[in-house]
């Protein structure tokens, strides 16, 4: 199931911000973590993976370092900040606020659906 | 070239794969070290990818579907530059910000400029038609004196250069000054010349018979032709004691360096004869002169030269001149002969003059000059100055000629003649115009003094005289006109700025950097000249301000030129130089460039009054004295007895002219530039000659008894030299 751009572009910055949470990662790594957690269902683009991820650092959301790996292969890891995570905090209360009001919305309906 | 600036993967990507990321970094079009970070990142995430293919052709099909998934490389490439834009530090913003700017003001500055550069004036009023209009009178053409003078101008024969130089001498200064310092040279090297005399009398005796003849004709005539390699400040032609002043400052010279004094002057006379000399082609004398001179050898010219010095210091020593300084008696004949000649070629253009004097006005329209490149004011022709000024100098010098004669009336009559024609100049128009016509009134007024002063003219030529300078201001004196100068600014104004917009119109810079320092067609210095235009144009008041402070510098100075000099200084009425110096010469370039200096001008009418009324007191007290053989304690007196209609007023004091009766007559004097009475002291410059109105302190205006050149001593004579020195190594030659 795929949902439409919209919906999911307003939801990828906390996606990946939780995801962070867990650990840090780099960029393909974060988004086969993505995929996996959501059954392969959120899937982000290649070409808005990168760009959100520099918006995010820009923000001071999450912080990025470059690490060699074993292989010698260079990566740029990305971990959560404390200023992420506060915002990662506000934003999941609001998600879970939305829910439980379109939940009354739907009468429970979207539970059950 | 972008290309090879990238830096080179250090893992194998398929070749599309690694064209994406070049592509991505190279149309990111940001920072270097920032691109090269995107494209290492972008590569380990499509190695990752590719991690788990096991053979190419699914590793090709990988790619296909990544790169799919990355989308437009264009689009991909904004995105993550605008991303990464964001991510750089406040003060890399800042700095950015500031060149961003700075580069807009820039911009904006480079257009501004093309706009102020491209401005055009509107030319809206005809100012030459309106100024044509407001001096017109509204009376009969029959009284318009400028068809006299227009005909007078047509008749005059211009006088040739040596005339030209001799009426071109102010008579109170003449050029032979030195003349005064001959005696005592004389008196010192009196025996040195003698004696050189009598070391040359074969030499004298061996002259050929052509060149005796020539030289007898010459001293008799007062020529010498001593002239080339003398003294360099004089003039290139002479009367014979001239000549021997300057060898006898030769002689001197050589004395006091210790030389032979019998043999000093073979350097001194180098040349003969030469075109100096032959002052008039015409004249027999000096071609035959120039051309014995031309045809010798030098050798045999050595030797005649020095029998013709010796020749000219033995008829010197026979013939002493006293020194005199009346101009006509410091002419030799043959300069009286030429004077005559010229005035005589003259009688119907005098005549002409002299009839335009009689009308009641005069009025010229002006017109452009031939070729002006535009209809303004500045381009006016007034061509007809220069020969008005020499018609009055032909006054002037007839007048002398008739003293020459005997004839004090006619002499008088002659400076009438010449104070009526400059009347006609002295209250309207140009400045130049009215100046011209103060200084011929000055010309006629210094030559009625010199007559009173040099013959006894008769009660009846006193009183016609009196009666014809008095008449000529019955409306009062005229004080200087502005108008013209005003309107002319106004012209200029209209011509250099542009009309409407922000203040009226800026002032197109260029207009007026040309005229000031013309650059033809040089298309260096026009650009030069288009980009300084420009740039003063941006910095220069706006055209309403520019007209505003125009209108109240001419509209003080008017104020002003109605005051004398002592109400002037306490009237708080500012001076143009005074309001411009508190101006940035920038900001009113304009005005700082182009407004004369009026408040002296305007002084000069003032002057001009006191020495009309100062003339009209010592016809008078001259009058009273052939009438009662005495000149009178005060000049309350002459109007008290009918000789003067009111007291003469000095406008440096605003009392009477100074008035005192002295041992052998009078003075009378004005206080002049520096208000104070110091006695009716004239001061004297190294030469002798008086400072007849220099504006030192502690002089005054004397114009009775009139100053003359007096003896200096030897190191005022020293001091002058060096003043002369040092003009000659300033001024062009």
């Amino acid at each position: 199931m795929k949902f439409e751009s919209q919906l999911l572009k307003g939801v990828a910055p906390v996606v990946v911000l939780e995801v962070l949470s867990r650990g840090a990662m780099y960029g393909y790594e974060l988004s086969q973590a993505i995929e996996q957690r959501s059954g392969d269902v959120l899937t982000l683009g290649k070409g808005t993976l990168y760009p959100l991820l520099y918006n995010l650092e820009a923000k001071k959301l999450i912080a990025g370092r470059w690490e060699q790996a074993d292989s010698g292969r260079k990566r740029r890891y990305y971990s959560i900040t404390g200023k992420g995570k506060d915002e990662l905090a506000a934003r999941k209360a609001q998600l879970k606020k939305l829910t439980d009001c379109l939940n009354l919305v739907f009468e429970g309906s979207l539970a059950m659906a | 070239m972008v290309q090879q600036e990238e830096p080179k993967l250090t893992e194998t990507l398929p070749e599309a794969a690694e064209a994406f990321i070049t592509a991505v970094v190279r149309k990111m079009r940001y920072r270097r070290k920032v691109r090269q970070e995107v494209r290492e990142e972008l590569t380990a995430h499509l190695l990752d990818s590719l991690r788990d293919c096991t053979d190419a052709q699914q590793r090709n099909k990988q790619v296909r579907e990544l790169l799919t998934e990355f989308g437009d490389v264009k689009m991909l490439a904004i995105l993550l530059r605008r991303a990464k834009k964001r991510c750089r530090p406040a003060w890399r913003t800042a700095v950015v910000r500031m060149f961003q700017i700075a580069a807009a003001a820039l911009l904006a500055f480079v257009l501004y400029a093309v706009w102020f550069s491209m401005g055009r004036p509107t030319i809206r009023t005809d100012y030459l038609a309106m100024m044509n209009e407001k001096t017109r009178p509204q009376v009969a053409d029959a009284d318009n004196a400028w068809a006299c003078y227009d005909k007078a101008i047509g008749l005059f024969k211009a006088p040739s250069d040596m005339i030209r130089q001799t009426i071109g001498k102010d008579a109170r200064e003449p050029d032979f000054v030195r003349i005064g310092e001959l005696e005592a040279l004389l008196a010192a090297n009196r025996q040195t010349v003698a004696r050189y005399v009598q070391d040359n009398e074969p030499r004298i005796a061996d002259l050929d018979s052509e060149l005796k003849a020539i030289a007898d004709e010459a001293f008799a005539r007062g020529l010498m032709p001593l002239v080339a390699g003398g003294e360099p400040d004089v003039p290139s032609w002479r009367r014979f004691d001239k000549a021997v002043e300057a060898l006898c400052y030769r002689i001197q010279q050589a004395v006091q360096q210790g030389d032979a004094p019998s043999e000093p002057m073979e350097p001194v006379f180098g040349g003969y004869g030469r075109e100096e000399f032959a002052c008039d082609p015409n004249h027999a004398l000096s071609g035959r002169l120039t051309t014995w001179a031309r045809q010798k050898t030098q050798p045999r010219r050595s030797a005649a030269q020095k029998a013709l010095d010796a020749a000219a210091m033995a008829y010197w020593l026979d013939h002493p001149q006293p020194p005199v300084d009346t101009v006509l008696a410091n002419l030799c004949p043959y300069e009286i002969e030429a004077m005559e000649r010229w005035v005589a070629d003259n009688e119907a253009a005098w005549a002409a003059f002299v009839e335009g004097g009689l009308r009641r006005y005069c009025y010229r329209p002006y017109s452009l000059v031939d070729g002006a490149d535009r209809n303004w004011l500045m381009a006016v022709e007034i061509p007809h100055l220069g020969s008005l000024r020499d018609l009055a100098r032909l006054g002037q010098w007839r007048s002398r000629l008739a003293l020459r004669e005997g004839t004090a009336g006619a002499a008088l009559d002659n400076c009438a003649a010449v104070a009526r024609a400059a009347r006609h100049w002295q209250d309207k128009g140009t400045i130049i115009e009215q100046l011209v016509g103060a200084s011929m009134a000055r010309l006629a007024r210094d030559q009625v003094l010199e007559i009173l002063d040099n013959a006894k003219p008769s009660a009846a030529d006193i009183d016609r005289t009196t009666a014809a300078l008095k008449g000529l201001y019955d409306q009062g004196y005229p004080v200087l006109d502005l108008e013209f100068e005003r309107m002319s600014l106004m012209d200029i104004i209209q011509h250099v700025f542009t009309d409407g917009g922000p203040g009226g119109g800026h002032l197109i810079g260029q207009e007026v950097l040309q005229f000031e320092h013309p650059v033809g067609e040089d298309l260096v210095a026009r650009a030069g000249v288009k980009a300084a235009g420009t740039a003063l144009g941006i910095v220069h008041a706006r055209r309403n301000a520019t007209q505003a402070m125009a209108n109240e510098m001419f509209d003080n100075a008017v104020r002003r030129s109605k005051l004398t000099p002592f109400e002037r200084r306490n009237s708080g009425i500012p001076a143009i130089d005074q309001l411009l110096e508190s101006r940035h010469p920038y900001r009113y370039a304009l005005l700082h460039m182009m407004l004369p200096a009026l408040d002296r001008a305007s002084e000069l009418a003032f002057q001009s009054r006191a020495m009309h009324e100062a003339t009209l007191t010592i016809l008078a007290l001259q009058r009273r004295h052939a009438e009662k053989g005495a000149y009178p304690e005060t000049l309350s007196v002459l109007v008290d007895e009918k000789w003067l209609d009111q007291l003469p007023m000095d406008p440096f004091s605003d009392k009477p002219l100074v008035y005192r009766r002295t041992a052998d007559g009078f003075i009378l004097y004005s206080v002049w530039t520096d208000f104070t009475d110091n006695g009716g002291t004239t001061l004297y410059g190294h030469s002798g000659r008086p400072k007849v109105g220099a504006r030192d302190d502690g002089a005054d205006w004397v114009y009775w008894p009139i100053p003359r050149a007096r003896p200096v001593d030897a190191e005022s004579r020293q001091a002058y030299r060096r003043e002369r020195e040092e003009v000659r190594l300033v001024a062009p030659r």
